[in-house]
């Protein structure tokens, strides 16, 4: 692909980017660069222009524009063209669509938080290419990873690949995601994609109860390291209501959880320091299930209410309520 | 430069720079309650989050520790929005040449909900004037002219036309019926909305810019709402709050409100689980910053006071306990996201004010100083939520009135949504 020439548009006549009328509302002071590029694409939209130069000008523009949304939407109709050009050739076809893949890879790394990179990535892979490989997809993934371990975009088309391309061996999920949350311990996306690949697991064939356990003993190891974490207990509360007999499952971790929790004394209205204001309420959920041990629930719910988590003190008063 | 090298550059300068190994340290316990004694926690390891969270504590807590009642400035704000409807807009401002309506919208809808008359009929004329040039046939809209039509900026568009108030018959000039074939065209097989044809995204927040333009024109069918009922269900993860995509994308404040104020249209509510959604709103409040998060452990930011603030009004409204502190809520707002130095409100301290963040941190003030109710309890329709402002020890920001579900003000639904009401598409 030959680079950006600015002679190559010498016939094209630029359209203008803003109206004739006087004191336009938010009216923005275009660069000369900028109004001339824009000039030239818009024109060449409105012609239906599918040509090689039209192609390098989309590239240029993203460049220096990637959240112009209808430039990525005339890139692809483009390259839909191109792809139909080359219908019979099977090379040609996959060449150039790696060719773009490449080329968005470039755009991506530059563009963490970009909303247009995606989607036109999953149009590609979905509508034009012939074989696309999840394989040509992880190395991107990783990388803005690396840069952003929170990054939604990229967790979320990490989680659209996996469906995508049917993959059914998670074990090398699991293990990324064992990566990650080594490396940081409360990176909640990392737990929440290891929520979807039990999830994905669960449903082409039934966890068996060695998973379960194992698994449940892996979040008491990062609870046990961490107890005031958030994302695990979450985690091993959506766990145990998604794969478990949810009530057994919660009351059989009370001694786990009062591992982090000085229960008879806060029982007794003492209020002393503990380790996990999340191990807490764990404990008043669990109390709240059974008649016989309501009363220590409410206990619970009050010292969170007063000393360990106040802020949230409307929704451990509403947990009161709905146990009278 | 060719590809490799320009790779490793970035690599060097974005990657290397920020990664860190994480430290295994317990921190002393009782070095931590001298520094901070309100937090509790006797273990923790060094990591990029508890790292990032404590540089915003310590930007955050001798801001809310000032003797002194806070109060908005909105005087003060109102210049930063007064800025773009009276002069051209910088260069830099071609970054969101893209989303012209939005920011018509944002800074119309701050102007406004500080004081109804901060919006002159001149303004009122040129955000008409200006939709128009948009698309001369009045709708769909794209984000500036000859642009493609797309979901987000004719939703900012519609929002930006509500505040209006139908001056030289503008409301009149909209294409309802264009408008409403655009929305089913771009409906999806799963019951999502794509935001743009042929490449856009499909996420909860397209379905919630289609329902609430839809639901603004009185152009809700039962083929345009068709599965998207159960496209919405499936987006509530196991932490209670909603992702972007359904099956356990994760749960975030933006896509939590458009998911619930999707569901408040439909009047489906019911169809999800609201305690694990209280639940979530609530944690996302931090009892040192007091202002709320995203995502369970990340950072603070203004916006969520709208985003999150609204679900839990939303709640309230269906007659629940709202999750949300307010009172604390308005402390963070007040002192965290406002400075006498620059006009505009933020995200967090040390970040600059812009459109984005002062409408939503407003949106979120007016929240937290109002309760909310259905006007009629038996008959729930989104464009009748109450909101009636609290009483408080501290003056009052004195903000208009909103609607949650629309981060509009509730006049101006109201008197929008009257005016379409006996009309057919």
């Amino acid at each position: 692909m030959s680079d950006f020439n600015v002679e190559d548009y010498s016939d094209v006549t630029l359209s203008p980017l803003t109206s004739d009328v006087e004191n336009e509302l938010c009216k923005i002071m275009y660069t000369e660069e900028y109004k001339q590029l824009m000039g030239i694409a818009f024109t060449l939209m409105k012609q239906d222009e599918f040509s090689d130069r039209a192609f390098q000008l989309t590239s240029k523009i993203i460049d220096i524009a990637p959240a112009f949304y209808t430039i990525w939407n005339y890139r692809y109709k483009i390259l839909d063209d191109k792809v139909t050009s080359c219908r019979e050739n099977d090379d040609a076809r996959i060449n150039l669509l790696n060719d773009e893949l490449d080329w968005l890879d470039e755009v991506t790394l530059n563009n963490p938080k970009n909303y247009q990179i995606w989607s036109y990535r999953q149009s590609l892979l979905t509508n034009l290419h012939p074989s696309p490989s999840i394989k040509r997809e992880l190395p991107i993934l990783q990388l803005m990873i690396d840069d952003d371990s929170k990054n939604y975009h990229v967790w979320s088309y990490r989680k659209w690949c996996i469906i995508f391309f049917k993959i059914t061996d998670f074990n090398k999920e699991l293990e990324y995601t064992n990566s990650l949350i080594d490396s940081d311990i409360y990176n909640n996306s990392a737990w929440n994609h290891r929520m979807f690949i039990f999830k994905s697991i669960n449903q082409s064939e039934k966890l068996d109860q060695s998973i379960i356990n194992g698994e449940v003993d892996y979040i008491k190891g990062k609870i046990e390291t961490v107890p005031q974490n958030i994302s695990p207990w979450n985690y091993l509360r959506g766990f145990l209501h998604n794969f478990c007999h949810e009530t057994t499952a919660v009351s059989d971790l009370i001694p786990f959880a009062e591992k982090f929790v000085n229960i008879e004394e806060i029982q007794n209205q003492q209020l002393p320091d503990i380790e996990s204001s999340y191990a807490l309420e764990f404990l008043a959920e669990a109390f709240s299930l059974d008649d016989s041990t309501k009363q220590r629930a409410v206990e619970c719910y009050k010292g969170l209410a007063t000393k360990y988590d106040p802020i949230r003190e409307n929704l451990w008063n509403h947990k009161i309520e709905l146990l009278k | 430069m060719d590809k490799s090298t320009s790779r490793i550059k970035f690599i060097d300068s974005k990657l290397l720079g920020r990664k860190r190994q994480p430290t295994e340290t317990v921190v002393n316990s009782e070095e931590n309650k001298e520094e901070e004694p309100e937090i509790l926690i006797m273990k923790e390891i060094e990591t990029q989050t508890t790292l990032d969270r404590e540089e915003t504590l310590s930007k955050c807590v001798p801001l809310l520790s000032v003797d002194r009642q806070p109060e908005l400035n909105s005087q003060f704000h109102r210049m930063f929005l007064d800025y773009p409807f009276q002069n051209s807009m910088p260069p830099q401002m071609a970054a969101m040449d893209a989303g012209q309506p939005w920011i018509a919208y944002w800074v119309a809808n701050s102007l406004k909900t500080m004081d109804p008359d901060w919006i002159s009929d001149e303004y009122k004329e040129r955000i008409a004037e200006k939709l128009s040039i948009i698309s001369p046939k009045g709708g769909p809209f794209g984000g500036g002219m000859d642009q493609l039509p797309h979901i987000a900026g004719t939703y900012a568009a519609i929002n930006s036309i509500v505040l209006c108030d139908n001056i030289n018959d503008c409301w009149e000039k909209i294409n309802r019926s264009a408008i409403y074939e655009w929305l089913l065209s771009l409906k999806t097989e799963n019951g999502g909305f794509r935001t743009c044809d042929p490449v856009g995204e499909v996420d909860t927040r397209g379905v919630y810019c289609a329902l609430s333009i839809a639901s603004l024109l009185n152009i809700v069918t039962d083929e345009l709402c068709e599965g998207v009922v159960d496209f919405l269900v499936n987006c509530q993860t196991y932490e209670g709050g909603f992702g972007g995509c359904p099956f356990e994308d994760e749960a975030h404040g933006g896509y939590t409100f458009c998911a619930v104020a999707s569901l408040m249209i439909l009047n489906s509510f019911d169809k999800i689980s609201v305690e694990k959604l209280m639940e979530w709103c609530s944690a996302r409040q931090y009892n040192e910053e007091k202002g709320l998060s995203g995502r369970s452990n990340k950072l603070v930011d203004g916006c969520y006071s709208f985003w999150v603030g609204a679900t839990a009004a939303m709640i309230e409204a269906s007659g629940y306990q709202n999750p949300i502190n307010k009172e604390a809520l308005r402390e963070y707002i007040l002192c965290c996201c406002q400075t006498d130095e620059f006009p505009g409100l933020r995200d967090k301290p040390g970040k600059r004010a812009d459109f984005y963040h002062t409408n939503y941190v407003l949106l979120g003030l007016a929240i937290s100083e109002s309760e909310f109710q259905y006007r009629d309890n038996n008959k729930h329709s989104a464009s009748s939520i109450l909101s009636k402002p609290i009483r408080l020890r501290d003056n009052s920001s004195n903000l208009i009135e909103i609607s949650p579900i629309y981060g509009l003000p509730a006049k101006d639904v109201e008197k929008f949504t009257s005016f379409f009401l006996e009309k057919t598409i």
